[in-house]
């Protein structure tokens, strides 16, 4: 009962997973209204809700049966955890709840982490490719499924190591926040002469959007329905500069970092194509095929057909076994034939359908 | 018809109707219900014992009442198909180049068509008329020979050079189709001794068919009755008895079903026939030839 889910349905559920996360990162790319980007971002939080309570389904079922260490070990829940939990509470749980109730929970810091724990998000193919593997099961799944969570695992680390170094390396997000600090500071130095520095402050940084000391507005970019239509939580950075609080626009780097999220969603799409539409039937043809040709000619009596041994692989270790097999076994096969083989009939195909039992009644 | 034979009758369809002979001749499907018929001799006779079908039979009679009804619906399968090969290979309109006397290509086909009717009288015979029957049915001949022609490599050389067959690739065809269907002829004469068919044999056997089968070409003849001869030990056996030895032996070579990771099935068999030549008494190089024709055509 623990045991997984229909295929189908995880199927369908890392599809959607996958298709929206695409869109987040389309909808950043595309600069949609405010509107749409929340619904995006909204599927995603109970996309996340799913995959958490799916995990901690799996989990209190696997406890009832005293084996949540196999469950959490072997039969891989911790991939399940991974590519749920972290999602839920740092990322789409906190951004939830703000837009929901309001709450502020959304912080610089927690920006931060749900950049890296959005990369888990990488890891959800995976899941499938494992999910594939316990339906077919075969070595050719088998290592299919493992190359995929590793490149997966290679693909997400790689994606959390760059979200994690983005402000430190060199590039538009790092000069967008030096140039916004440089504004903020230059704004707190000339507190005296404020009403001067404020229109070169405007001019010589666009993304200041707006400037506020205490509740006076000394300065904003837009109307507030231009606020409300394009910004979201995470499209603008606040500062403090003495009195003053600094509103900075940083959608640039924000779409740079969905840039760079779609561009890794996409390695691990193509990746998870290359190996189920490429690597999977090759490694079948190379190994398990002739392998499995092997097993029926050694097995079966009426089975005598030779595996065929690409030219270029004839010194592989599975083609030199095939060619012994075609070589050597087949022909003492052949050879060696007593007695009868066997009828391709069965007493079944003599049984008649309705058989006239009708007549002989006592 | 009494109801016992009726119900054996219907047993004896059933059998032969089975989707899992699909494909095999009238002769091989036959083969396949004696097979059962004795390979699962317990199960079988209580089928029949049970109500419905014979209970009322001994066990022996039983059988025998089955196996006779299999062999009737088998003639019955068998007739327009013979009919059929023979008017197509059993006239030998080429056999003017065979030899010197003139063919009356209809009293052939009479010939051939007694003989393979006597043929189906003997239990021996009958098995022995399977293989070939299969390999004409299937057209081995008709598929491989043209390409033969066409590489004019070992085949066409020694039809061609070492046997001076005047005849193009479907008349050769047409020569060891026929051949073929003569094979089991020599069944006629009596049954070779256990040894193998020796040279002698083979040439008194082919003086008697000679005997009851006077207007056939004698080049067919030759051909079928020498088809029993090794290779290995025999040099001047001619190029058309090796190829009916060897069609007949690949009579079986398509039945099996295509398998991924695997040759098609004809390859497989004439690969594996290859490294069996000697022990089969097939023609290794023929073998090899009919191997590489068969790998590129997929078969």
């Amino acid at each position: 009962m623990t045991r997984r889910l229909p295929l189908a349905l995880l199927a369908a559920a890392i599809g959607l997973a996958v298709a929206q996360a695409l869109l987040e990162d389309v909808s950043v790319l595309a600069a949609w209204p405010v509107a749409q980007r929340q619904a995006v971002r909204l599927a995603g939080f109970f996309l996340d809700l799913y995959f958490t309570s799916e995990f901690l389904a799996r989990l209190g079922l696997a406890l009832g049966e005293g084996r949540a260490g196999s469950y959490l070990g072997r039969e891989r829940g911790w991939l399940d955890f991974l590519a749920g939990a972290p999602l839920l509470v740092l990322a789409s749980g906190p951004w939830a709840v703000d837009l929901l109730f309001g709450t502020g929970l959304v912080t610089a810091g927690l920006l931060a982490a749900a950049r890296i724990a959005r990369a888990l998000r990488l890891l959800r193919p995976a899941r499938l490719a494992f999910g594939l593997r316990d339906g077919a099961p075969g070595m050719a799944a088998r290592h299919a499924s493992l190359l995929t969570f590793l490149g997966s695992a290679l693909l997400a680390l790689g994606l959390a190591a760059a979200a994690l170094t983005a402000p430190l390396r060199p590039g538009l997000e790092r000069e967008l926040g030096r140039r916004q600090e440089l504004t903020a500071a230059g704004l707190q130095q000339a507190a005296a002469r404020r009403a001067a520095w404020l229109p070169a402050a405007v001019r010589s940084d666009p993304s200041l959007l707006v400037v506020r000391e205490g509740r006076a507005t000394l300065y904003s970019r837009h109307s507030d329905a231009v606020y409300d239509r394009e910004f979201a939580a995470g499209d603008y950075r606040y500062l403090r500069a003495g009195d003053l609080e600094l509103f900075l626009d940083i959608r640039p780097a924000v779409s740079e970092a969905a840039a760079q999220d779609l561009l890794f969603q996409l390695l691990v799409l193509l990746l998870l194509a290359g190996l189920f539409g490429f690597y999977a039937p090759h490694f079948a043809r190379v190994v398990t095929d002739p392998l499995e040709v092997m097993r029926r000619g050694l097995t079966e009596d009426g089975f005598n057909l030779q595996v065929r041994v690409p030219e270029d692989r004839r010194e592989e270790e599975v083609f030199r076994l095939a060619r012994e097999y075609n070589e050597h076994w087949l022909p003492l096969k052949d050879r060696d034939r007593r007695g009868e083989p066997p009828s391709l009939l069965t007493p079944e195909d003599a049984r008649l359908a309705e058989p006239e039992s009708k007549e002989g009644g006592a | 018809m009494e109801p016992e034979r009726a119900r054996a009758a219907a047993v004896a369809l059933r059998l032969l109707a089975s989707p899992a002979l699909a494909g095999l001749t009238p002769l091989e499907k036959e083969e396949q219900a004696l097979l059962l018929l004795r390979s699962r001799a317990a199960e079988m006779a209580e089928l029949l014992a049970g109500k419905g079908y014979l209970p009322e039979l001994s066990r022996e009679r039983s059988r025998k009442l089955l196996l006779e009804e299999l062999r009737r619906e088998s003639d019955r399968e068998l007739e327009p198909l013979l009919e059929a090969l023979v008017a197509r290979d059993g006239t030998f309109p080429f056999a003017a180049r065979l030899q010197n006397t003139p063919i009356a290509g209809e009293r052939c086909r009479e010939e051939m068509a007694s003989l393979l009717a006597r043929l189906l009288q003997s239990e021996r015979a009958r098995a022995a008329l399977s293989a070939p029957l299969a390999a004409v049915q299937r057209d081995l001949p008709g598929r491989y020979l043209p390409i033969c022609f066409t590489d004019q490599k070992y085949v066409h050389f020694e039809l061609t050079k070492m046997e001076r067959l005047r005849l193009g690739a479907g008349e050769t065809a047409s020569l060891v189709r026929a051949a073929l269907l003569l094979r089991a002829g020599i069944f006629l004469t009596g049954t070779p001794q256990s040894g193998g068919l020796g040279p002698r044999y083979a040439s008194e056997a082919q003086a008697l068919l000679r005997g009851e089968l006077k207007s056939l070409p004698q080049a067919a003849l030759r051909s079928a009755v020498m088809s029993h001869l090794p290779c290995r030990g025999n040099p001047l056996l001619p190029a058309s008895a090796r190829l009916t030895a060897l069609f007949a032996a690949a009579s079986r070579a398509g039945t099996a079903g295509p398998a991924r990771g695997a040759l098609p099935p004809e390859t497989s068999w004439w690969g594996v026939a290859r490294r069996n030549a000697g022990y089969h008494g097939l023609d290794e190089s023929m073998l090899e030839e009919m191997r590489g024709i068969a790998a590129r055509n997929g078969w």
